[in-house]
């Protein structure tokens, strides 16, 4: 028994809207190599961090709207999965996340690790947004510097990010 | 998620992405990625399946440690049932979204009253 092939998104998007009369997606594009930072210490003695773009909120707090919302939520680290929330323009991705939010969120494999001793410690906070964002540009002059003052706070070495 | 990892690690913090859309991964060049070839909403595990959740995060995280230059590697998990699943749900949709708004969308009525009461600022 195998999986399937992976999915092709963004020829299946372009060639859907395509049949619709709908503009094409603009998926970002990178033209240039990543920077990229070794860590300075292992994971076993590192303090992890992780944003979501799932549109993930919490029972009592505000949930996202759909249009380019560049908003952010923390999430506390502890809580309870029971608590846990989407709101997404993609929400057909989310049916079973809506009722198993680990699929998405892995709050409770990170804490098992972190239990186990295989993670330092975790941020006291994660941090969401919602990922579909039709402009490159707020998505660096809006969500980014939203996301870099929260993560700022939470004094983490390494960081997970999870998109839907 | 590949503009937040490069603005991150070109900030000087190690950052990993856990997805499972191989294209958008590529064409976004990210520092450091893990790809499991599960249907989108599933990127940290199968549902209701704590085993395996823990397996894919527990191995995915271990490329902060074992990676030495920006790349995406694949995490060895498969899922046909749940590949059946989804595809049998998205058959014939060629328009996904939800209609774009600027109300927020609550999962449910009782998070909509509880937001509302302002039970958590």
């Amino acid at each position: 028994m195998t999986s399937p092939s992976p999915t092709h998104y963004i020829r299946q998007t372009r060639d859907n809207y395509e049949k619709l009369g709908f503009e094409p997606y603009q998926w970002f594009a990178a033209d240039t190599p990543p920077a990229f930072e070794l860590p300075t210490k292992p994971l076993t003695e590192s303090r992890l961090g992780m944003i979501s773009t799932a549109g993930t909120y919490v029972h009592g707090q505000v949930a996202y709207y759909y249009k380019d919302d560049t908003s952010i939520r923390a999430i506390p680290c502890d809580t309870p999965v029971t608590d846990l929330r989407f709101s997404h323009i993609m929400e057909n991705y989310l049916v079973e996340a809506r009722q198993d939010p680990c699929t998405v969120f892995p709050v409770e494999a990170l804490a098992h690790l972190k239990e186990e001793g295989v993670i330092g410690d975790l941020a006291a906070n994660y941090y969401s947004c919602m990922g579909g964002i039709y402009s490159q540009n707020r998505v660096k002059n809006e969500l980014i510097p939203n996301l870099q003052s929260a993560i700022a706070t939470e004094e983490i070495d390494l960081l997970l990010l999870v998109p839907l | 998620m590949s503009l937040i990892a490069r603005h991150f690690e070109a900030a000087g913090l190690p950052t990993l992405i856990l997805g499972s859309a191989i294209d958008i991964l590529e064409a976004g060049r990210p520092p450091r990625a893990t790809f499991v070839n599960y249907p989108l909403g599933f990127e940290s595990g199968r549902f209701r399946d704590t085993t395996d959740q823990l397996a894919v995060v527990r191995q995915a995280l271990t490329r902060f440690d074992g990676m030495s230059s920006p790349g995406i590697e694949t995490l060895p998990f498969e899922w046909l049932e749940g590949w059946d699943m989804i595809n049998e749900r998205e058959r014939g949709k060629l328009d996904q979204r939800s209609p774009r708004t600027t109300e927020p969308q609550y999962q449910n009525d009782a998070d909509r009253a509880a937001a509302e009461d302002g039970a958590i600022s």
